[in-house]
């Protein structure tokens, strides 16, 4: 069982360091660097200055932020210093040998020592940043996802149950049109119905009010930050049922043809308690993998909730830093992410074991 | 097609959808000769945040800008479609081609002289270089156009030179001579684990961080992310078919492989990737959106349903912003969905 999950991890960690790496390097390698926007701005800070001290600020910030230093171990001389001798130098490859002083093998080793780097845009640890902007992420996915799959589980087993009458195709109708309505679409309409003075207002609309008293309790603070947090987390909801209730009522469906079952119905069990004992904890493995699969790409989903409702999280960072080309936040937030969902993989390996003892003996 | 007749007919949702979906494929591609009353970039800076149905002349009313919103919902649609669809295409026919010559020739199959390997691995590397670091080296620093051009040709005469006059030279070579194994099953299911390590939307918002937004990057990228679905459709599906009795007699009927695989595999395992299609279509449509509306998919000169609606975070009270655009990529969206769903239940009936 842990040799397993051992084999496991050891095979994910190859393939996650390439892809982190290519992000890296991808981040560094597209024309834009940070800083730029600086200058090219004309209301910005530096307009009033003249040229010579926009270069030397310019060379200052490359020179904090390493960007000045060469990207990999290998690379091409630059061919803006080859043209100057002769017309065609540039068709011939100049290779030359950087070694370690170089941004991917700094960035590297900091990864390997974990720490993520410094913020370029304000110069603070990123870590610090993004375990900041964890919690309000990790508290709506979690409330979510259980409501979620609350909701999914009984919807899947009344469509189960009342088989063969009007209400499964009618609440699958519904199912099939809501989940046609993009997540950012739904939740700006469900906001400007039921947090709009024009329609309904039911919620507040922005933010997670006011943190008044500093040495709150954790669980107050909470109660109090419940109210604004009640309508991302519907949207959230609403937004990812129609997937997961489609996938419990096919396993579960699956599962009602199988033989036991038909013993089950031939002893006289009543149907609820058919579905509930004997069908549901077999229907319920498959959708282990399915939830690990969903959880990291639900990060993402919550960062358009995040933007919307103007929360502070880890969405609403990315999309900030994307937008001021802060690429080691970017960078840290994939390699956090990256890492979450290696995580997941491996826990849904281990509740995958547990639930189903046939996968235990056979790994034995 | 008999199937889909029969569909017709019967269904009236696939009815209406069908129909939906024909007239906004019309719309897209007459859009530009229609004498609509505003381009959709014209600003009218006199009727800002106008309500729909009280004006004569903007009947869906004004964003922040004064643009008129139905102008801008249809190019919006014009525009949507026209990214997801040639992007859907490209993606889905990389995939079924990859996935399915991997599913057909497995591990084991493809034999290639070492020295063949050799060069095409050179060419690769120098390819990289002419065509991949020169022209990003131009753009950064603003050099002139013709230095591309002329490593392009470069780069191409060299590989050329390399595989047909080199080549045979060092096959000759004994130790060069012997054939390897290509593992290219492994291969292809590497790559694609290596892309769905991330979440997709993930990559794509990262990745259109690192350079200015420009519909090039965009669909480069999408491209990328979107092939793997497909290509583990196919490989799946061709898994499956090489088993079947027919490709063993076509096998043995001395056809070659090229034409067993696009004779007679690839209709057969073109049904669910087409249904996978008309699905991707639809997801992409809502991601295009999805990025315009956080500002980081097209550049902001392009008319986008995302674009539209994000004028909502001026003025909360702008209904109408959303409602439109939204309630239109919501029904195409739908109308997609719906095609997909009959076309699964006929090939499932078909199949049993």
């Amino acid at each position: 069982m842990l040799r397993h999950l051992f084999h496991r991890l050891l095979y994910a960690i190859p393939v996650l360091w390439v892809m982190v790496s290519v992000i890296f390097l991808l981040s560094r390698i597209l024309p834009g660097t940070f800083g730029e926007q600086l200058f090219a701005d004309e209301a910005g800070f530096y307009s009033k200055g003249s040229q010579q001290q926009k270069t030397i600020a310019y060379e200052q910030l490359l020179q904090r932020t390493n960007q000045q230093l060469p990207l990999f171990y290998v690379g091409f001389a630059s061919i803006k210093a080859a043209e100057a001798h002769t017309g065609y130098s540039y068709l011939l490859p100049d290779l030359n040998w950087n070694g370690t002083g170089n941004q991917y093998h700094l960035w590297a080793s900091e990864v390997l020592t974990g720490s993520l780097g410094q913020s370029f845009a304000s110069t603070r640890p990123v870590t610090e940043v993004i375990t900041e902007a964890a919690g309000n992420t990790i508290l709506i996915l979690l409330f979510s996802m259980f409501i979620t799959i609350a909701l999914a589980l009984v919807a899947g087993i009344t469509m189960v149950l009342w088989q063969g009458s009007k209400w499964p195709q009618l609440l699958l109708t519904f199912l099939i049109v809501l989940d046609s309505l993009p997540l950012f679409v739904l939740s700006l309409l469900l906001l400007l119905l039921l947090a709009s003075p024009d329609a309904l207002q039911l919620f507040p609309v922005f933010g997670l009010g006011y943190s008044s008293v500093a040495n709150q309790s954790s669980i107050t603070s909470l109660l109090n930050q419940l109210p604004y947090l009640a309508l991302p987390i519907l949207c959230m909801v609403l937004a990812n049922l129609p997937y997961l209730t489609n996938q419990f009522y096919s396993s579960l469906s699956g599962t009602m043809q199988a033989d036991y079952i038909k013993t089950a119905r031939a002893k006289g069990l009543r149907s609820y308690k058919v579905v509930t004992r004997h069908a549901l904890r077999n229907a319920l493995l498959p959708v282990i993998t399915i939830l690990s699969d969903m959880l990291p790409a639900l990060v993402a989903g919550t960062g358009i909730i995040e933007i919307i409702f103007a929360i502070p999280g880890i969405g609403r960072l990315l999309v900030n830093s994307v937008l001021a080309r802060d690429f080691p936040v970017i960078v840290g937030i994939v390699v956090v992410i990256a890492v979450f969902k290696m995580i997941s993989h491996a826990l849904a390996d281990v509740l995958y074991t547990l639930a189903d003892p046939r996968i235990r003996n056979s790994a034995k | 097609m008999l199937d889909i007749a029969e569909l017709w007919r019967r269904r009236w949702s696939f009815k209406i959808a069908l129909l939906y979906l024909l007239a906004l494929l019309i719309l897209v591609l007459v859009l530009p000769f229609l004498p609509l009353l505003y381009t959709p970039n014209q600003l009218d800076l006199e009727n800002v945040f106008l309500k729909p149905f009280e004006s004569s002349t903007h009947v869906f009313g004004t964003d922040q800008l004064g643009r008129d919103v139905l102008v801008n919902t249809l190019h919006g649609a014009r525009n949507g479609l026209l990214i997801a669809l040639p992007v859907m295409l490209i993606s889905s026919f990389i995939g079924t081609t990859i996935g399915a010559l991997a599913g057909y020739f497995g591990n084991n199959k493809i034999n290639s002289r070492r020295g063949s390997l050799l060069i095409v691995v050179c060419c690769v590397l120098l390819l990289l270089y002419y065509v991949l670091h020169v022209p990003l080296q131009v753009v950064t620093y603003d050099l002139s156009e013709t230095i591309v051009y002329i490593s392009f040709i470069v780069g191409t005469s060299i590989c050329l030179f390399l595989w047909y006059a080199i080549r045979p030279l060092l096959n000759r070579l004994s130790s060069l001579r012997a054939k390897a194994k290509i593992p290219f099953d492994s291969i292809t299911l590497r790559s694609i684990e290596l892309l769905t390590s991330l979440p997709k939307l993930l990559i794509l918002i990262s990745v259109s961080a690192f350079a200015p937004p420009s519909v090039m990057l965009l669909s480069v990228v999408l491209i990328c992310t979107y092939w793997t679905g497909t290509a583990r459709l196919s490989r799946a599906e061709m898994l499956r078919i090489k088993q079947l009795p027919y490709m063993e007699a076509a096998l043995s009927t001395g056809m070659s492989h090229k034409r067993i695989i696009f004779k007679e595999a690839i209709p057969n395992l073109i049904s669910p990737v087409v249904v996978a299609f008309i699905f991707g279509v639809g997801g992409l449509l809502a991601i295009e959106s999805t990025l315009s509306f956080l500002g980081i998919g097209l550049p902001a000169t392009f008319p986008s349903w995302g674009r539209t609606i994000a004028g909502i975070r001026s003025n909360l009270s702008a209904w109408w912003l959303v409602a439109f655009p939204g309630g239109f990529l919501a029904l195409t969206v739908l109308a997609l969905q719906i095609c997909s769903y009959h076309l699964v239940r006929i090939t499932q009936e078909r199949g049993r």
